[in-house]
Formats: C-alpha cells, structure tokens, sequence
C-alpha cells in the first residue's frame, strides 16, 4: 500500500503536479477524496463507486450530485452543494467528505478534465485501472473467448 | 477498457519529498504531507523526524561505501613494501576502527577552527570516524531533534570528503592543496562540481549542457571553477582563510553540485559553501528541516542550501544567490 494514488489525488485538488512544488508552509489543505483502508489485510481504496443508482444523488437537496450517463460517472458540483451533509449519511461506502471549510462535500468526481484520473496515472503497480462500469465482465467474457479459441487450434 | 495515457510521475512523490521511512520492521511508513499532527506512523514519529532520518540513513549508507573506498585505498598503499609506504599508515588506519581513542587524522583537514566555523560548533567528534558513524545512527526508535540528526549528517559528509581527499594523498594521485587562482581580495566564486559517475538520471538536463549554461550565465558575477570532485573542498576552505581571513562562508561563494551522492553536497554544505544540488535533495517535506538547512544555516554561520523549486531555472537562482 503505497498511497501514491491518495497523494496524487490531493496534489492535484490544489493544483500542484510535482509534489517537490509544494508550499507546506502556506497551510494549505487539500480534500480528502480518496483513502486507502486494509480490508481484512488487503489495501483498499475507499473512495466514490459511482453507483448506477446512486444514493447520494436521489438524497442531495441542492441537486449538486447527479448521474452522468454518458460517462458512467456520478459528479458532485461545488458551487451549488449547501454541505448539508445528507449525501454523506447515505454513501454504503464513506466516499463523501466534508471540506476544510465546512461548508461543502468533496467526492470523486474521476477527474472529468484529464483522460486518466491522476490516482491511475499515479498507481505504479497499475492496481488501480479505469473502466466502464461493466468493463471486466466484458473483459472475462474475452479471456473466457480466447481461451476457448485457443483449446480449438490445439486440437 | 481505459489504459493509462496521462503523463506518469517520474518518482515517488513521498520518496521526493523525504517523508519514506523503512527504519524498521513496522515499515515502511509514508506520511503525507498535509498531516501535521504530531505523531504518526507505527512509531509515533513526525514527519520532520522521518526526513533527517531519511538523509542520516542515505549519508550513512555512503559513508560506509567511502569507508570501502579508503580502506582499499590503504591496501594499496601498504601493498607498495618498505619503499612506498607512507609513514602515517598506523594514523590512516585509525579512522576506520570502532574501537580508536587516538586523534582522529581526517579532523586535521579542518583545521584551522575559524576557517570551519559550522564543523567546529557544540560537539566536534572526538572519536575515529567508524565511532562517529556509529553514535549518528542510534538504535531505531531513540528520539533524537531533528536539527541534530541534521548537524550529524552534515558532518559525516564532510568527513566522508576528507577521507577521501587522503585517499588520493596515500595512493599519490593528489594533493592535500589546491592551487586554484584567488583574486586578492575577498570575491565570490563559483564552483561546478561534476560528479557525472554519480549523477542519477532524473536530472532535467545532461549534466555537461547544464554545466556549461551555469558557467556562461554566472561568468560576470563570480570567478567560475570546475571541479572533478569534491575532494579539494577542504583545501580550498583552507586557502580562502589563509589568504583572506575570513572562513569561505563569508565569501558568498556557491558549490553547485552535479551528483546524486549525498555526501558530496552535504559536505560541502558542512565545509561552509552555499550549496545547489542537481538533482534536489529530498527535505521538502519537512518545513523545519528545510529552514534548518536553508534559513538557519545562512542566518548563523553565513552559508545554506538553495532548494531549487523544480521548473526554476538554475542560473537564476545561483545569480540571484551570487548577487544577493
């Protein structure tokens, strides 16, 4: 469990890309979005599972989470979250955090404005990938095909 | 299914800012950098403590390496027979025993106190320079300021020089003196220390364009030297206080060293040169280790350590450190 993932997702909350650029003293203090737990020993990243029905979304008062279908993803917008903190109460998964002002949620929003969220990018194990929501059963159904393929060409 | 196409980090961004540590079996620890509260980790260790931990271990580690370096030194010296063998073997080899009481021989490169005004505050080491190595590494978990974990490292570098500076002695390839040419009066100069053996490969240019760009850009400021190491360190120190008066810290003189080795720019650092490193070293996660060696150092013996931020430009920030 390396954390380069929860350090790359705070870095990139304050706009920093190389951590040697980083002003400790300015007191600054990036969200927490992503934390990594060990679940029964095994390290485990706790952060939004963008849920097709999402709990969050149907709770949210200010309507600041929604479902994006397009994307697959469930993205919180800041300037409209009042921090009422319903969202939170609701996540199965303690994805939601309240912010360093108290007065609105941070989630994971996978980086919508870069091609790879930083924490994959950061990942150098490549534990952590970026898929559709249905992604690995495609991607069994595939080794499941190619192995039977294979079988047939042995004879 | 998504593959990664974004740029990925060159390194490690704890490793870069220092805040690893694998000191124990409980290890290894990552602290972020945003968690300041005291205590952490499974030895309740802060994040300062884990960043001169981190430089006291590299600088160990490499002192031990420039240990092997001058005992082999020293075989090859006593391999020469009756004719070539130096008559300060016994006091060469005293350095390296755990158990010397004698005077330590490298301490005579520091010598006189004035021209080294950092290695000769609080406690000088009095024992050889194993024992010394020995008392900077106590057992894990001994609590120890990180200011004096820092001043320990400073000074294993700097003995780590000096030794090596004998090395060459014994084995006739050099020369305790420099001869480099001092202008008359006190000026500031600037030293290009190119260790290309040594030089990792996350620097951002090649070391040999990067040289010669300091070199041009720096030539109106300062008197400019190129070095092949930094054994003449010491010498020079030397020579700046028997010519000048004043120890080389006064000077405003600059070492900027190419190198991944620790020892060499903390030596340097220790011997009373402001210094750049390329590639950086690894204390920005830490704000007080990073005052220490940058603010602290400068305020009371005159010399400290130019952290370059990583899109800076070198030159800039050695022209700006000359002019200053």
């Amino acid at each position: 469990m390396c954390l380069s993932c929860v350090l790359a997702c705070e870095l990139k909350a304050i706009g920093v890309r190389d951590p040697r650029e980083l002003d400790l003293k300015s007191g600054v203090k990036p969200p927490r979005r992503l934390s990594m737990v060990l679940a029964e020993g095994t390290p485990w990243p706790e952060r939004c599972r963008h849920c097709a029905q999402a709990p969050c979304a149907e709770a949210c008062i200010s309507g600041s989470i929604v479902r994006d279908e397009e994307s697959s993803t469930v993205r919180h917008r800041p300037e409209t979250c009042v921090g009422c903190g319903t969202c939170r109460l609701v996540c199965p998964f303690h994805a939601i955090m309240l912010d360093e002002t108290g007065d609105c949620m941070v989630k994971c929003n996978l980086c919508p404005e870069d091609a790879t969220p930083r924490c994959v990018n950061a990942c150098l194990t490549g534990a952590l990938t970026l898929s559709c929501a249905d992604g690995h059963a495609h991607q069994k159904r595939r080794n499941f095909a190619q192995a039977m393929i294979g079988d047939r060409e042995n004879g | 299914m998504a593959d990664r196409e974004g740029i990925r980090p060159a390194a490690c961004g704890y490793g870069l800012l220092g805040l690893c540590c694998d000191s124990c079996l409980y290890g290894p620890c990552r602290r972020s950098p945003f968690d300041d509260a005291v205590g952490g980790g499974a030895c309740w260790e802060d994040g300062d403590w884990i960043v001169a931990n981190r430089l006291m271990e590299r600088v160990a580690l490499e002192s031990l390496r420039a240990m092997a370096a001058y005992r082999d030194a020293l075989e090859r010296t006593s391999d020469r027979g009756e004719k070539g063998e130096t008559a300060e073997l016994a006091a060469m080899k005293a350095p390296l025993s755990p158990f010397s009481t004698e005077k330590n021989i490298l301490l005579d490169l520091f010598s006189p106190e004035g021209a080294f005004p950092f290695f000769h505050s609080g406690d000088v080491p009095a024992g050889s320079w194993m024992t010394t190595l020995l008392g900077a590494m106590p057992p894990p978990l001994a609590r120890r300021a990180p200011e004096v974990i820092l001043t320990d490292a400073l000074r294993l570098s700097a003995l780590a020089l000096a030794a090596e500076a004998w090395a060459q002695v014994s084995t006739d390839t050099g020369s305790l003196e420099t001869d480099l040419p001092l202008p008359d009066s006190p000026a500031p100069f600037l030293l290009l220390i190119s260790d290309v053996d040594h030089l990792g490969g996350d620097s951002r240019e090649t070391p040999g364009a990067l040289i010669d760009k300091i070199e041009n850009a720096s030539r109106k400021a300062a008197r400019v030297f190129r070095l092949p190491n930094a054994v003449l360190l010491p010498a020079l120190a030397r020579r700046v206080y028997a010519k000048w008066g004043i120890p080389v810290s006064m000077t405003g003189s600059i070492a900027c060293v190419f190198s991944s080795s620790l020892i060499r720019g903390l030596g340097a650092l220790a011997l009373g040169f402001s210094v750049v490193s390329i590639p950086g070293y690894p204390i920005m996660g830490s704000p007080l280790v990073e005052r220490y060696m940058t603010r602290d150092l400068k305020s009371r013996f005159g010399h400290g350590y130019l952290a370059l931020p990583p899109q800076e430009d070198p030159c800039e920030a050695i022209m700006r450190s000359l002019t200053a």
